[in-house]
């Protein structure tokens, strides 16, 4: 894979490939924020200093890539170097280079992730030749214009002075922890890295050449030479090469490099690491807690409430600590939202709509882990509205509605809950039309209007699309049925809300965090079961005279509702003990409810959950496992979808039909006579 | 790693209804005593349900039910034998656990032809070990071929999460 890497070296560079690519990260972000930036300032002359970021940011990435032998990432980087040059002095900045711009960073993307994935990466070829194109072009129309600009070239901070850092790193160093990375928040703590030049040394190895804008008053600690970084020596005030002063007015970069050395990045492995430790401190925790309470009879009073007061005092602290890791997990979903701004431009080219995208609540926090699963269902969300929502120009306008669609992100924290969601200005979905195409592929057989849940599950089915044709941007019908998929299974839920001619709204509700949470331990048969105390709305104790078969379901009134009931026994086959009083536990939301009849209620305990995520137990009605103080795993109930078990009853024995052949998989739950075996 | 000098690989023994099978020790995270297992309903037949194991919770396989062997009570002898396949981790219960083994890759035959299809696809060969022959597991076919498979497009489109794993 690495073609110029070779023999006992390019095993050398693996270990840094990880550095590799949180470094691409990182400067690919940058490049997607200037060229953003650089786009919505088109008329004006481009910024200096973005242009010098910008550049900055290629420079490393082509040198990155050129040391981890990604020959294909290095040619397009240069190339947008290239085209980065010609845009300075312009006075205003072309759109075809822009756009060569916009399409190189893709690329590099595309190039960076082959070599994650493993894959052949894109050739660079195509894209060199299209840059010197549009290149060549801009050169015959002016020639002056460019000129005059390079020499605003070479910006540099007031109160810095420029000083050369060299690291070499070492399979010790890394053993000690000690990599470009460190180094790199190291040399941030001076000040700005202005530019990072990986070489590969006559006698093996690699050097990281770092060039540092330092700013006054601070200087690299010598014990920083122990780990493989060298630099020249420190001469106060005067010392080193001091770049030009060009605006005294502007202390350009000072800040960005002092917000950047308060972040520390960790690798999320490390973290969930620590999680686990605080959730196996929790488990040991509840031990103590129950050796506790079984001395009291053994001691003294006071004695007694010492400890006691000692146990009650570290979950106090416990509990401090795991709020705190979990804190640490927490990233602004404004992130995402801007990786949108940058899908979007591709869309509204493709479609040739107007389109502005508005964010609210970028602020909002929510787990990494999170985060990252949801950027491919959002992606997908905000290209549907695009493409399906927004109609073209011409029609709005007809429609009394302002040229340009507005799609807009909000994010909301509710509680424990986070809320997301995606709104276009558009069409709306024709429902009407969304039956009659579900009834032609057999997804429905009613010739009903289609309520907004069983809308949602026809939108969400595999294989649906409105679209005769699929485009680029969205139409080829897998798509939603993935969105919900992911959603539901970071225990979430979608929802759909559309006026026709007005516009559709959809809604995500996810976990602000997926670890530790309070929960009540029942018991069904002889097993130990957990159910999360925030979907529990009452627990009642089974009234067999409450209970009214209906159809073919076992129902409850409750508050003067009907409520479905599901034995929890007979679905998961852990039968009853004979004599023991019965309980329901009422869950749901106002617009579904559901009933768990299970054996006997426990009490509360704050547990860990540990996903299941393995193939062989991830099944239905299971949301997770968690560890009980006596060390025995317990399952965690899945609410939500034991609720949706109820409500797609209905809906179900319609689909049903879809393929006669097909056997009743679903029998568990939607033959309730089972449920009171 | 677990190769040595020889081209020799260490591969873990362990005896089911009295066949010796191997397991690359690269493929072993750990192996611990049989401990409290917690059946998880709906699972397919030959997973016993779930353990944590230090601070994870992991599925148990009876390699005895998964090779259609009858199942025998776990006595002090019984192991649960931890491996780590493509990112997955999951326990094997053996009657016991006790050798380690070098065995040499040339010493190492294909399964022979007479065996059914499922059963050759997890069998990565076999070798002679003084008197006894040993069948080698090959770890990342074996959890492979438990996956239950993906759902039909039609049972997908009754939503998948709420119905029983077809195995």
């Amino acid at each position: 894979m690495s073609a110029d890497g070779g023999g006992g070296g390019s095993q050398f560079f693996e270990e840094f490939i990880d550095d590799y690519f949180s470094e691409c990260d990182e400067h690919l972000a940058t490049v997607r924020r200037i060229l953003l930036a650089l786009e919505t300032a088109a008329g004006e002359p481009p910024d200096a200093t973005r242009l010098q970021e910008l550049s900055r940011a290629l420079h490393t990435l082509k040198g990155l890539s050129g040391m981890v032998g990604l020959s294909s990432a290095e040619e397009v980087a240069h190339a947008m170097e290239d085209a980065v040059r010609a845009l300075q002095g312009e006075t205003s900045a072309p759109a075809e280079l822009l756009e060569a711009l916009f399409s190189g960073e893709s690329l590099l993307e595309a190039c960076v992730t082959s070599r994650r994935d493993g894959t052949a990466p894109p050739s660079p070829g195509p894209y060199v030749d299209r840059v010197r194109d549009v290149l060549r072009l801009l050169e015959e129309e002016s020639t002056e214009a460019s000129m005059q600009a390079r020499e605003s070239v070479g910006l540099q901070a007031v109160g810095t002075s420029s000083h050369s850092f060299e690291f070499v790193p070492s399979a010790e160093l890394a053993a000690r922890g000690v990599g470009v990375e460190m180094i790199r928040q190291r040399l941030l703590s001076l000040g700005e890295i202005t530019s990072t030049i990986p070489r590969v040394r006559q006698t093996g190895g690699v050097v990281f050449e770092f060039t540092v804008s330092v700013r006054d008053g601070v200087a690299p600690i010598d014990a920083w030479r122990a780990d493989g970084l060298s630099w020249e020596p420190w001469l106060p005030e005067s010392a080193g090469p001091v770049g030009m002063v060009v605006h005294a007015s502007r202390p350009a970069s000072a800040p960005i490099a002092a917000t950047a050395s308060n972040v520390v990045r960790v690798d999320l492995a490390r973290l969930d690491d620590l999680m686990r430790m605080v959730g196996e401190l929790v488990v040991s925790r509840a031990r103590l807690g129950e050796s506790v309470t079984r001395a009291s009879g053994g001691m003294t009073p006071n004695a007694w409430e010492d400890l006691n007061e000692a146990n009650e005092t570290i979950e106090r602290q416990l509990r401090a600590i795991r709020e705190g890791v979990m804190r640490i997990r927490l990233v602004p979903i404004g992130e995402v939202f801007e990786r949108m701004r940058f899908a979007m431009r591709d869309i509204a080219r493709e479609t040739g709509k107007a389109i502005h995208l508005e964010f609210s609540g970028q602020d909002t926090e929510i787990d990494k882990l999170v985060v990252d699963r949801m950027l491919e269902p959002l992606l997908h969300l905000v290209r549907n509205s695009a493409s399906h929502g927004i109609e073209s120009r011409a029609d709005r306008i007809a429609a009394g509605k302002p040229g340009e669609g507005t799609i807009s992100l909000r994010a909301r924290a509710a509680g424990d809950r986070i809320v997301l969601e995606v709104e276009d200005d558009g069409a709306g979905i024709d429902v009407h039309r969304v039956g009659r195409r579900a009834r032609e592929m057999g997804l429905v057989t009613t010739a009903e209007a289609l309520a907004p849940d069983a809308l949602l599950d026809v939108i969400c089915s595999p294989g649906f699309s409105t679209r005769e044709t699929a485009d680029m941007a969205s139409g080829r019908g897998v798509g939603m049925t993935v969105v919900r998929t992911t959603i539901r299974s970071l225990g979430g839920e979608l929802f759909v809300d559309s006026v026709l001619g007005h516009g559709t709204r959809f809604t995500i509700e996810l976990p602000l965090t997926l670890m530790i949470t309070d929960a009540l331990i029942l018991e069904i048969g002889d097993q130990a079961m957990a159910i999360p105390q925030i979907v529990l709305r009452e627990i009642l104790p089974l009234d067999p005279a409450a209970v009214t078969r209906f159809e073919n379901n076992e129902v409850l009134t409750y508050r003067g509702r009907v409520v479905p009931l599901v034995n929890l026994g007979a679905l998961f086959n852990f039968p009853s003990r004979p004599g023991v009083a019965r309980h329901v536990l009422i869950v749901g939301s106002d617009l579904h409810l559901a009933g768990l009849v299970v054996d006997r209620v426990l009490g509360l305990r704050e547990i860990v959950v540990h996903p299941v995520a393995d193939p062989l137990i991830a099944v239905p009605g299971v949301a997770g496992a968690t560890e009980l103080a006596d060390g025995r795993v317990s399952l965690i109930l899945d609410a939500a979808a034991l609720v949706r078990g109820t409500r797609d009853r209905g809906a179900r024995a319609a689909l049903r039909t879809l393929q006669p052949g097909a056997p009743n998989v679903a029998g568990a739950l939607t033959t309730p006579e089972h449920l009171w075996a | 790693m677990g190769v040595n000098a020889s081209g020799a690989e260490s591969y873990v023994l362990c005896e089911l209804a009295g066949t010796t099978y191997a397991l690359r020790s690269d493929d072993i995270e750990q192996l611990e005593m049989v401990g409290q297992l917690t059946p998880v309903p709906n699972a397919p037949a030959f997973v016993d349900g779930v353990t944590s194991v230090r601070g994870r919770v992991i599925p148990a396989i009876s390699l005895r039910a998964r090779f259609g062997f009858e199942r025998q009570p776990h006595d002090l002898r019984s192991r649960l034998v931890i491996v780590r396949a493509e990112g997955r981790a999951v326990g094997l219960i053996v009657d016991n656990a006790r050798e380690f083994a070098a065995i040499p890759e040339a010493t190492i035959h294909p399964p022979p032809d007479g065996l059914s299809e499922l059963s050759s696809r997890y069998l990565r060969g076999m070798a002679q070990l003084g008197e006894r022959l040993v069948l080698i597991l090959d770890v990342a076919e074996l959890l492979r071929v438990t996956e239950a498979p993906s759902p039909s497009l039609a049972a997908a489109a009754l939503s998948a999460e709420i119905l029983p794993s077809i195995v």
